[in-house]
Order: C-alpha cells, then sequence, then structure tokens
C-alpha cells in the first residue's frame, strides 16, 4: 500500500514538471523577441542585445527553463503587463472565488448526477430512465456559454430572480444570501456537463454491477431489493463514478474561464478571460499554468483515496 | 431504441454536413455586407432571422458558419486520428522503452484540461483559424493515441494474431489486415463523438476571442457578438448556440448509438 502511494506521488511530481516543461515551451513559441518587443521600436541592436543578456537569453533553453522553474517555485511567474501586478497574486487572489464556484459545481453534479443514474439503471427502459439518460445527453451536447446565455435570459432578463452576474450587489442586501443568488446560475451553467456525464456513467456502472453473480446471490437469499442496491451493488457501481468525478475537476477549471467570463464571476477564469483580450501572456500562462498543477494534485489525491475505499487495489 | 438515435443522430448529422456544402451557396444574403439602418431587424420574409448588430443577414451568416464549423471540427480530428493510429499502433505493437517513452509523454499532455491546452497555444501562436486547428489538433491527438495503444494491446494477445503470425505473415500484414479491422468500430464511435465536441471546443477558442477572429462568419464568433445584445434581440447570440447544440447532439447520438450498437455485450 505505501508503495503504491509512494509511487503515485513521484509520479504526480514528474508529471507536475512535465506541465512546468510544456508551459515554459508555450512561453517560447510566443514569436518575436521578448527583449526587443520590451524596448519597443527605439531599441539599438546593442541595447537589444544587452537586454538579452541581462534576460538570460542568450543562454541555453535548458538553463533558462531551469531559472524560470527556480522563479516559478519561489512564486515568481513574472508582472501582468496589463494590470502591472505580480501574476501570483492576482493568480491566487482569484482562484479562491473559482475555487468556490467550482466547489459548489462539483456538489451540485454529484447530488443530482449519481441519483439520476442510479435511478434509471434500477428501471432501465422506464419513461424516468428513457428521459433521463435524453436529458444526460442534451446536457453533454450543450456549449457552456450558450446555456449560461439561456439561464441569464430567462433567470435574469425575463423573470427577474437572479442578479445577471457578479458575486455581490453594489446596492442593496449583501450576505451570504446575495452571494447565494449570484451564485445559482454560474453553478448551474458550470455543473451542467458534469451533471450529464456523472448520470450517464453512475447508470452504465449500476447496470453493469447489477448483473454480476454476487448480486444475484443477494438476490436469491431474499434480500429486499432496496437493500440489494443500495447495501450491496450501490458500492462497487460507485467505484468508476469516483474517478469521472476527479476528472471533472480539469472540465470545471477549464469551463470556469467561459462561465465566469459571461457571468462576470471575479474568479481566475474572469482574470484569464480579460488578459486574452488585453494580450497579457504572463497571465494566461500563469493562470495555465496553477490550474493544470490543482488538475494533477486533485487526481493525485482521489488515485491515493482509492486505496481507502477499494481494497483491491491496496492488496492486489 | 438504439437504432432509432443512430437515424435521428445522422439526419442531424446529414444536414450539418448539408448545410456546410450548400449552405453558402443557397444563402439569401452576404454574410458580410454591414447596413447599420437595418441593424437588429426582427425576422421578417427578407431576412427571415433577422440582422445582426451590424444589420449582416443572421440566415447566410449561420449557412457560411456552417462550412467553417465543419472544417474546423473534422480536419483537426482526422489528422489526430492518422498520428493516433501511427504512434498508438507502434507504442502498442513495439512495446518496451518506445511504448514507455510515448506514454510518459501523453500522461503530461493528458494532465491538461483540454480547454487549457488549447488556449494556451492558441494564445502563444496568435488568434486566428491556422492556430485554431493546431491547437485542436494537439489536444484531439492524445486520447486517440491512448487508445489505439490500448486496444493493440489488447489484440495482440488474441488467437488470431498468433494464427496470422504463424501462418508467416508479415508485421505490417498483421497489422494491417488483421488487427486494424478488429480494433476500428471504437475508434471510429471515440471520433464521431469528439468531432460534436470539437464544434463546441472550435467555438469557445472563438468565443473567447482566441479563435476565428470577428467579423468571420463563424458561429462562436456570432454568439460572442450577440452577447452585449441579449436583452435586446436575444435571437442573435441563441440562434449560433442552438447550431452548435443540435451538431453536437447529432455527433453524440450517432456516437453513442454505434458504441452500444457495435459492443457484443450490450447487444442482448
Amino acid at each position: 500500500m505505501y508503495v503504491f502511494v509512494w509511487r503515485r506521488l513521484v509520479g504526480t511530481a514528474l508529471v507536475l514538471l512535465g506541465v512546468s516543461v510544456v508551459v515554459f515551451l508555450m512561453i517560447k513559441l510566443i514569436p518575436g523577441d521578448p527583449a526587443a518587443t520590451l524596448l519597443g521600436p527605439q531599441g539599438t541592436p546593442e541595447e537589444v542585445r544587452q537586454l538579452r543578456a541581462a534576460m538570460g537569453l542568450d543562454r541555453p533553453v535548458a538553463i533558462q527553463y531551469l531559472r524560470w522553474l527556480e522563479r516559478a517555485v519561489h512564486g515568481d511567474l513574472g508582472t501582468s503587463t496589463s494590470l502591472a501586478q505580480p501574476v501570483t497574486s492576482l493568480v491566487f487572489t482569484s482562484f479562491r472565488n473559482t475555487a468556490l464556484l467550482g466547489a459548489a459545481s462539483i456538489v451540485v453534479a454529484i447530488l443530482a448526477g449519481i441519483p439520476a443514474g442510479i435511478l434509471s439503471a434500477t428501471r432501465p427502459g422506464s419513461v424516468f430512465d428513457v428521459i433521463g439518460m435524453l436529458v444526460a445527453l442534451f446536457l453533454n451536447s450543450m456549449p457552456s456559454f450558450w446555456l449560461g446565455l439561456l439561464l441569464i435570459l430567462s433567470g435574469s432578463v425575463w423573470l427577474r430572480i437572479f442578479p445577471v452576474g457578479g458575486m455581490v450587489s453594489i446596492r442593496g442586501p449583501s450576505g451570504p444570501g446575495d452571494l447565494l443568488a449570484h451564485l445559482v446560475l454560474p453553478t448551474i451553467s458550470l455543473s451542467a456537463w458534469s451533471v450529464g456525464i456523472i448520470a450517464r456513467i453512475s447508470r452504465s456502472s449500476m447496470l453493469e454491477v447489477i448483473g454480476l453473480a454476487y448480486v444475484r446471490t443477494a438476490r436469491s437469499k431474499g434480500l429486499a431489493e432496496r437493500l440489494v442496491i443500495y447495501r450491496h451493488a450501490l458500492r462497487n457501481a460507485l467505484l468508476p463514478v469516483v474517478t469521472v468525478i476527479s476528472l471533472q475537476a480539469g472540465t470545471l477549471l477549464g469551463g470556469a474561464i467561459v462561465t465566469e467570463a459571461i457571468f462576470a464571476w471575479p474568479g481566475l477564469g474572469l482574470l484569464m478571460y480579460n488578459a486574452i483580450g488585453a494580450r497579457d501572456l504572463p497571465v494566461i500562462l500563469g493562470g495555465i499554468l496553477v490550474m493544470s498543477a490543482v488538475f494533477v494534485v486533485v487526481n493525485a489525491i482521489v488515485d491515493v483515496l482509492y486505496v481507502v475505499i477499494d481494497p483491491r487495489v491496496r492488496l492486489g | 431504441m438504439r437504432r432509432w438515435q443512430v437515424v435521428i443522430g445522422s439526419c442531424f448529422v446529414l444536414g450539418f454536413v448539408t448545410a456546410a456544402i450548400a449552405g453558402p451557396l443557397v444563402a439569401p444574403h452576404d454574410p458580410y455586407r454591414v447596413d447599420l439602418a437595418r441593424a437588429l431587424a426582427p425576422p421578417s420574409p427578407q431576412f427571415l432571422l433577422g440582422t445582426d448588430t451590424l444589420g449582416r443577414d443572421i440566415v447566410s451568416r449561420l449557412a457560411w458558419g456552417a462550412r467553417v464549423a465543419f472544417v474546423v471540427s473534422t480536419v483537426p480530428v482526422i489528422v489526430a486520428l492518422g498520428i493516433g493510429l501511427a504512434a498508438g499502433v507502434v507504442a502498442g505493437y513495439a512495446g518496451g522503452l518506445l511504448d514507455y517513452g510515448i506514454m510518459r509523454i501523453l500522461d503530461v499532455w493528458l494532465a491538461f484540461p483540454t480547454i487549457l491546452l488549447a488556449l494556451g497555444l492558441a494564445a502563444a501562436l496568435g488568434p486566428g483559424l491556422r492556430t485554431a486547428l493546431i491547437a485542436m489538433m494537439v489536444v484531439n491527438a492524445p486520447p486517440l493515441i491512448r487508445l489505439v495503444r490500448g486496444l493493440v494491446l489488447a489484440a495482440k494477445e488474441h488467437a488470431y494474431v498468433e494464427a496470422a503470425r504463424s501462418l508467416g505473415a508479415s508485421t505490417p500484414r498483421v497489422l494491417v489486415r488483421h488487427m486494424l479491422v478488429n480494433i476500428v468500430s471504437p475508434v471510429i464511435v471515440y471520433t464521431t463523438l469528439q468531432t460534436g465536441r470539437n464544434v463546441i471546443l472550435a467555438a469557445s477558442l472563438s468565443f473567447l476571442g482566441l479563435g476565428i477572429q470577428p467579423p468571420a462568419a463563424d458561429w462562436g464568433v456570432m454568439l460572442s457578438e450577440g452577447r452585449s445584445v441579449i436583452a435586446l434581440a436575444p435571437a442573435v447570440a441563441t440562434i449560433p448556440g442552438l447550431a452548435i447544440f443540435l451538431v453536437t447532439l447529432g455527433f453524440n447520438l450517432v456516437g453513442d448509438g454505434m458504441r452500444d450498437i457495435l459492443d457484443p455485450l450490450m447487444r442482448s
């Protein structure tokens, strides 16, 4: 067991290192000489050469990478070109709001997706099953920005129940209730895709488990159907669902950019969306680095948790 | 049920392909002709779905947009399919250090949430159609390599491969004539589903300002431009979104239905 956990940790560290290499290579992909760009048209070739040396751009790429990595590890991801602030502090202050939206979305996705999938699987072919799976497929076919606009249109413009965007009201009552009202529409929009995929995986996983011999045994010894499903089958059926849930971290982080842009939710996604508009590459790449690192770490944690929830991984 | 799903999905996909080919030929107006005097005109016999913020005909822009969406959703996945088959077969069949190396690179590639990887590449290379195509190829290929490798690894153990080899078949012959035909159905299913996802991915890049640029008649661009007038003229932004949804739904219906039909375990 410890060997497994240890191996997974080393693997995670290597993948994180790989992620940093890819982000560094993206920086290198940007056309043009950064030193020349910085000096502008007035810079003489001699000045450009001196600045290149000062910035370390005349060193081999591997050395440049190591220096960049050293700074990144110490929390220096450069300075935002549009906001003139350190990228690290911008990213971390806004990440809190993204984490709140992401957590709300994953909770909704689990609470809506798993019951829908399980109920469908226990009544295959029923009206509930057919409609439920059709809705799940719809949710997996909707672009989130379109769903977001439809939600604003129906919930804010026509029904006037929810605020159009933002996180707190400028005027009027503030507090947890106000925050919750602002959270509803972005959460529905961001969690929609995950609800669909979790429902579909829960259903197929449950169907597979119900067909196994041990479930037949439980049934043939006269157990009530409820006990068979919820005590015996559910535990095993949820294992693949846990993996899919952990993969949703990536979907939610990536999807946050579009969702936060539509609802003006002041998180890392909105920061990156504005940075795209301003061609502020340090913020864009810093955001990608942080989001991807979070995704890798979340998946590693879930993998290790697997050892706890599935004894076969521990023993096998 | 499954058959109906494939039939309905195929109708959507066929409609999309027809629109991509014939749409621009039958579009009633020039999709780029700006006329501020008739901006945000309501639907009329002349402009069936009305006009957008710059007075351009929405129907015509939708029709031209279908062609753009078709190119950006199919080209990357076709290229990725070529890369996936080549690299996946090599990794799965050769095994050893080569396989190990390819898989570790994939570990890193797949560690990025899809949209973020595409976004980073598009941001670094500068926005545009070419960039969007490259970024999408890069994110389409790794899952296909991993899928093909897994299928080849499983197929390698089958008796029919052993039989073909002992009859003296060369490695390329075993791979193409015997293995490839046996692993092709999951690959087709995956490619179909990915094409649908690509329609959304490409539109997302356009929406974020990193893909195809305005004033191009692209569904993502149209949606993004219509956002500012969502309360005033909801159709401008919601109709291109509906088009994206229906096309993606079509590919999902076909891919999902095919998976269940092709999977012998589900056929009962």
